[in-house]
């Protein structure tokens, strides 16, 4: 199955586009910039098929569904059509056009529904005829159930098993396989099964009636809590989606985000250096301050030091020993040795002679006794402080060069960062937060609610066995109490059927899975498996035996989801084309060479190619001439997409496959 | 002759009250003595001595100066004098480091009143004096 054509009206940026693939359609290239609408072709595409519109459901009395050029131009109370048609082509060769289209009163809002038609085209002698039920129709050959799997945004490959899980694996396996109508037999069958034995009991009559109201009461209560389940299921998978997408535009604005830390992260230390160098600074003024007085009269303190070095050498300053105690000495005649002065002797005469120089001591002399002291530590003073101010202008050099460094790679970084608002990136990381924790309570309530119905499950089997061991008088009670068994039997055959087929799908799943993944790896030899456990845990097992799911690289996570999605649609019957919106937005661009080869060759090997479709839309970073040179031997077309400033519209404008990337 | 009265303090001129005030907060709140130390020595270095001023009562109190400040005012005495036995005479001394201080405080007011960091020119100047005696 191919698409054949698409003819957007008024959709978002296109006020009218038409992209024609009848002559060559395997691959298809739509370059175009962020913003110029590549995801809403994608998403026109969706909302013909399924009427789905994420962003619309949340904007209605805005209605970005219409392209606001045409809402300006428009007249008030005008109606305005917005519409998109798919035409696509099967492999019998049979045609369908389908269309959806929706009315809007400018100021006002949808006028009415959404209206959808399927024109067929079975022979071309009875021309296109109208299908009566186009949303039956679609759900028959496209089925909506495969949509997120052939029409998909190429960032949340990345993350598929990361998110997506055992859970999501379960799901898309059972959905594909249609199991899951066979889950919806087993509930109904446990329903008509409790309902047997309840009206059994109820026939018996006596203790047999309590019973039967513990099995009604346990029942009801069970059935309120599988709706609670389903409405807890429900948001789980809403706040899962918004997890993703939160965390993909994070994923987006992790280099922001880091490079605002950073920021964050100069701004302190480029403050701490400069109360650093302030502190340096003071401690140089401190050092001055006091070192002033003696640096700056340093000559006129060498004066008075060699002054009174002098009068020490002239002996007019004698030695430091007070006169009272040399007269003390004298008048005990004893040394402060206790040793005896006795006149003439010669220790005697030696203290007389001092004591008669300190009588010669003048009052200069005495001064400079005085000033010796406060002369040495003003002197010491100057002579330590070479060191100290060169330790000083030391640590500001340091400061005020890592001051210097901080303050160049903050203006690099602020000029990097110029037009992202930290407040952007903020709300964001709170909005991710939030719905983690929503997700997380969420979770939390479902496991509670699933563990409780388990509970009630239980006691039911337990009712149910109590009222078969209670003799049944009457003959009702007998017929519905074999009815009742006759239930349980068919359920456990249905589990069983459940098992075996859900363990065979999924063991086909794994095995087209392995041969996809090991065609597109380039290591295919170290990997000796992959495989699906009964949890639906993906596993990708080394030739050593190792998992190393976690450890694949980026490029080779994209290929294993890639083939993930290939498996299901084999496994599907369909081939639906593939529609995947920036598919190398998360790799690194010397993966993006290697995962276009492998999706090239892989629409190739699939049946020879012929049948199957792939239409990428790729950022013209992803186009880049290495992935245009790579995809240019399976002879994409490549059209390139234009928005016209003036008319605040896209279009498409076809080109050569180097053209674009050149 | 009468003996000369002993003073207590030593006197900032009245007319560069502010100055010391700004010289104070420019090196981080420092003492009287401090700064009058400081005024003193650069009057010194510079050669500028203003004898005739009107003196203020304010100014560091004389019991507070450092061994080593009274070295100083000592040195500058001497060198100023060149007779040792000028020392004998403290008054003297303190007579001229009040001149000195005036002078310096005066070169001090016009250094502050230029354009530039003042505190930052005046650490430089006395690591560059320290340097040079190293």
């Amino acid at each position: 199955m191919k698409i054949r054509r698409l003819e957007i009206e008024n959709y978002r940026q296109y006020r009218s586009l038409t992209l024609d693939l009848r002559d060559r359609s395997d691959v298809v290239i739509i370059v175009g910039s962020n913003g110029t609408g590549k995801t809403n072709l994608l998403n026109a595409l969706i909302w013909c098929l399924y009427g789905r519109e994420d962003y619309y459901a949340h904007q209605m009395d805005s209605s970005p569904l219409v392209n606001q050029k045409a809402v300006e131009e428009a007249g008030e109370g005008d109606l305005l059509t917005v519409s998109v048609s798919v035409e696509i082509a099967f492999n019998n060769g049979a045609e369908a056009r389908i269309l959806r289209s929706q009315e809007f009163r400018k100021g006002g809002g949808a006028a009415g529904p959404p209206e959808q038609k399927v024109l067929l085209l079975e022979d071309v002698n009875k021309g296109y005829k109208r299908v009566t039920n186009a949303d039956h129709w679609i759900e028959r050959w496209i089925p909506s159930r495969l949509e997120p799997y052939c029409l998909f945004d190429g960032e949340r490959l990345d993350n598929f098993f990361r998110h997506a899980e055992a859970k999501k694996a379960e799901d898309a396996i059972l959905q594909i396989a249609q199991i899951d109508l066979l889950k919806r037999l087993k509930e109904h069958l446990e329903k008509v099964a409790g309902d047997l034995y309840s009206r059994s009991a109820k026939e018996s009559g006596g203790q047999d009636r309590g019973l039967a109201k513990k099995l009604d009461d346990d029942r009801a209560e069970l059935e309120g809590l599988q709706k609670k389940i389903a409405d807890e299921a429900k948001s789980v998978e809403r706040y899962e989606d918004a997890v993703r997408k939160l965390d993909g535009k994070m994923g987006n604005i992790s280099e922001i985000t880091a490079a605002i830390k950073r920021r964050k992260a100069l701004e302190d230390q480029l403050e701490q250096h400069k109360q650093n160098v302030s502190e340096a600074w003071h401690d140089l003024l401190q050092w001055a301050a006091s070192t002033a007085p003696a640096a700056l009269s340093y000559r006129a303190l060498e004066g008075l030091a060699g002054t009174i070095a002098r009068a020490r050498d002239q002996r007019e300053i004698p030695p430091r020993v007070a006169p009272a105690e040399l007269v003390r000495m004298l008048e005990e005649s004893a040394c402060i040795c206790t040793a005896p002065l006795k006149e003439g002797s010669p220790e005697r005469t030696a203290i007389e002679q001092l004591l008669s120089r300190y009588e010669r001591v003048n009052e200069l002399g005495e001064a400079f006794l005085d000033l010796e002291p406060g002369l040495n530590i003003a002197t010491a003073q100057v002579r330590a402080s070479a060191q100290t101010s060169k330790a000083l202008m030391r640590r500001i050099d340091d400061w005020e060069h890592g001051q210097e460094s901080a303050d160049e790679e903050l203006s690099a970084l602020k000029s990097r960062l110029a037009g992202h608002e930290d407040v952007e990136v903020q709300q964001t990381q709170s909005a991710l937060n939030k719905a983690k924790e929503a997700l997380e309570t969420a979770t939390r309530e479902l496991d509670y609610k699933k563990y409780r119905a388990r509970e009630l499950r239980e006691a039911m089997a337990r009712t149910e066995r109590e009222i078969e061991k209670l003799d049944a008088v009457a003959d009702k009670a007998k017929e519905l109490q074999r009815q009742a068994r006759f239930g349980r039997e068919c359920l456990r055959v249905a589990e069983s059927i459940y098992k075996q087929l859900t363990n065979q799908v999924r063991e086909r799943v794994a095995v087209s899975l392995q041969d996809h993944f090991q065609r597109m790896i380039w290591k295919h030899e170290s990997i000796q498996s992959v495989s699906i456990d009964e949890r639906y845990n993906v596993s990708v097992k080394s030739r050593h035996g190792f998992e190393i799911l976690p450890d694949l690289a980026a490029g080779e996570r994209e290929c294993l989801a890639l083939a993930f999605s290939l498996a299901l649609g084999e496994i599907s019957g369909y081939e639906l084309p593939m529609v995947i919106d920036t598919p190398m937005g998360r790799l690194n661009p010397d993966v993006q060479g290697y995962v276009a080869g492998v999706l090239a060759k892989t629409t190739e090997d699939l049946e020879g190619g012929h049948n199957h479709q792939l239409i990428m839309l790729m950022t013209e970073t992803e186009y880049n001439p290495d992935v245009a040179r790579i995809l240019s031997g399976r002879h994409p077309r490549v059209f390139k997409i234009v928005f016209d400033e003036g008319e605040a519209a896209s279009g498409l404008v076809e080109s050569g496959a180097l053209a674009v990337a050149k | 002759m009468t003996a000369r009265k002993q003073r207590t303090r030593l006197a900032f001129g009245e007319k560069h009250l502010e100055s010391y005030r700004r010289l104070g907060n420019a090196l981080g709140k420092i003492s009287n003595t401090e700064q009058f130390m400081i005024a003193l020595s650069w009057g010194f270095k510079h050669g500028t001595r203003v004898e005739e001023f009107k003196r203020s009562d304010t100014g560091p109190r004389t019991e507070y100066l450092q061994p080593e400040h009274l070295a100083i005012i000592a040195a500058i005495h001497l060198a100023e004098t060149g007779r040792p036995d000028a020392l004998c005479s403290a008054e003297d001394g303190f007579d001229i480091a009040e001149q000195y201080a005036e002078g310096g405080i005066l070169l001090l007011e016009t250094a502050m009143d230029e354009p530039g960091d003042f505190a930052k020119m005046l650490a430089g100047e006395v690591k560059s004096e320290v340097d040079g005696l190293a």
